[in-house]
């Protein structure tokens, strides 16, 4: 036999950590708000992707953002499972894009010149902000409202009135 | 058709503002309802456009190890755990060759590619072309194969010292390896036609050896063979 699926397999999965490890850290250490328990996360978030690779569909979603998208879940799950207080808004600090992006960075600014942030910005800028806030440092309804010192119902009411704006926009665009 | 509510409920989900009841609920309707299941998924792809703006940050050296090292320990695991190696054989293969063909088939390159009548179209297939144990010096690379051109192309390659050659196989189901041609340096395409064409199925294998200069003497790999992949259609 010519072919060692196993260690084609490791021999990928390893490529696969390399050039992505760094986006996928970045989005748990944002989350978790600690370089030890992101990194703790960041191997548990590595093993999910190897467990759930087999139901991966390639026409379905971008190979980056489902990766992507296990690593937010995963250390939101960390995070709240230990009920820890979110980090601090994203925008005040690190939301300066690095000069040299990586290469899949570059794919993921590919990816984003889709329709989401032109209808992103046709929305209200508090609704806007609830939305981007509520992605980017995986907060709830009732963490989103003590950080904006709003009532619990006006949150929901403005992260509804979002997403019902992005969604109308968006099928309007196709 | 989904409800306006049951999508407002799939939003809130995919982008994590619920908790409690309502999280629970809502990812109970996500295991039992496969129409509510995939507007979840709509609405994550959307989010998944804002990770662009993520910023990146290095994890510590020994993570990487931490990692394979576990991914080790599954495997030596006498308990005949379908979590194992033997099911995500080839998967994460395929993972990594998506990645990497969509890192390497970047759009400003693609556009000078004229697209194929979508009527008559065949899927491409793509093959992760990890290295073997005779494949020290190999990085993984991608190799990306479009049905309706006839042409291999990989984004990456395979050093080869001063007289020697890299070359393409491919071998399907029960077959012996069929040569699909030498090649050299990174991003190089092999052209191929006749018996390989229907050779290029999904599990057919793709693999590199190393051969005198031009290519094997003999129709059959007669080097070490440096890099293995499965094709998949994508």
């Amino acid at each position: 036999m010519l072919v060692a699926t196993a260690s084609e397999d490791r021999g990928a999965f390893r490529q696969l950590y390399r050039l992505t490890s760094a986006k996928l850290f970045g989005i748990c250490l944002r989350i978790c708000g600690e370089r030890q328990a992101a990194e703790d996360v960041l191997q548990e978030v590595y093993l999910i992707i190897w467990r759930r690779a087999p139901g991966y569909e390639p026409g379905r979603a971008s190979p980056i953002s489902w990766l992507a998208t296990i690593a937010r879940n995963r250390a939101i799950d960390w995070r709240r499972a230990r009920g820890l207080r979110p980090a601090s808004d994203m925008s005040e600090a690190d939301a300066i894009p690095s000069a040299d992006p990586s290469a899949v960075d570059r794919m993921l600014a590919i990816e984003a010149h889709g329709q989401l942030h032109d209808c992103l910005d046709t929305l209200d800028d508090p609704h806007r902000d609830a939305i981007r806030t509520a992605f980017f440092d995986g907060l709830t309804y009732a963490e989103l409202a003590e950080r904006r010192k709003v009532p619990l119902g006006t949150m929901k009411s403005w992260v509804r009135r979002g997403l019902i704006r992005l969604r109308d926009c968006l099928d309007d665009v196709g | 058709m989904m409800s306006a509510e049951d999508d407002m409920l799939a939003a809130e989900l995919a982008l994590g503002v619920l908790e409690g009841d309502e999280r629970g609920e809502a990812l109970r309707r996500q295991l039992a309802d496969p129409a509510f299941a995939a507007e979840v998924e709509i609405w994550r792809e959307r989010f998944a456009r804002m990770f662009a703006e993520w910023p990146e940050a290095v994890p510590a050296d020994d993570v990487e190890g931490r990692v394979m090292g576990e991914l080790m320990g599954a495997a030596n695991d006498p308990a005949p755990s379908r979590r194992g190696w033997a099911w995500a054989t080839g998967a994460i293969t395929l993972v990594a060759a998506c990645l990497v063909l969509a890192l390497a088939l970047r759009p400003e390159r693609i556009v000078t590619i004229p697209a194929p009548a979508p009527t008559a179209a065949m899927a491409r297939m793509v093959a992760a072309l990890a290295p073997t144990p005779d494949g020290d010096d190999v990085k993984p690379f991608a190799a990306s194969y479009d049905p309706n051109t006839g042409e291999v192309r990989l984004a990456g390659g395979v050093d080869v010292a001063a007289g020697r050659s890299a070359e393409l196989w491919v071998i399907a189901k029960d077959q012996p390896p069929h040569s699909l041609g030498v090649f050299a340096g990174d991003q190089a395409r092999v052209t191929i036609g006749g018996a390989n064409l229907a050779r290029m199925a999904p599990g057919s294998t793709l693999a590199v050896s190393i051969e005198p200069e031009g290519g094997s003497p003999t129709g059959a790999p007669t080097g070490p063979v440096v890099a293995t992949g499965v094709l998949s259609a994508v």
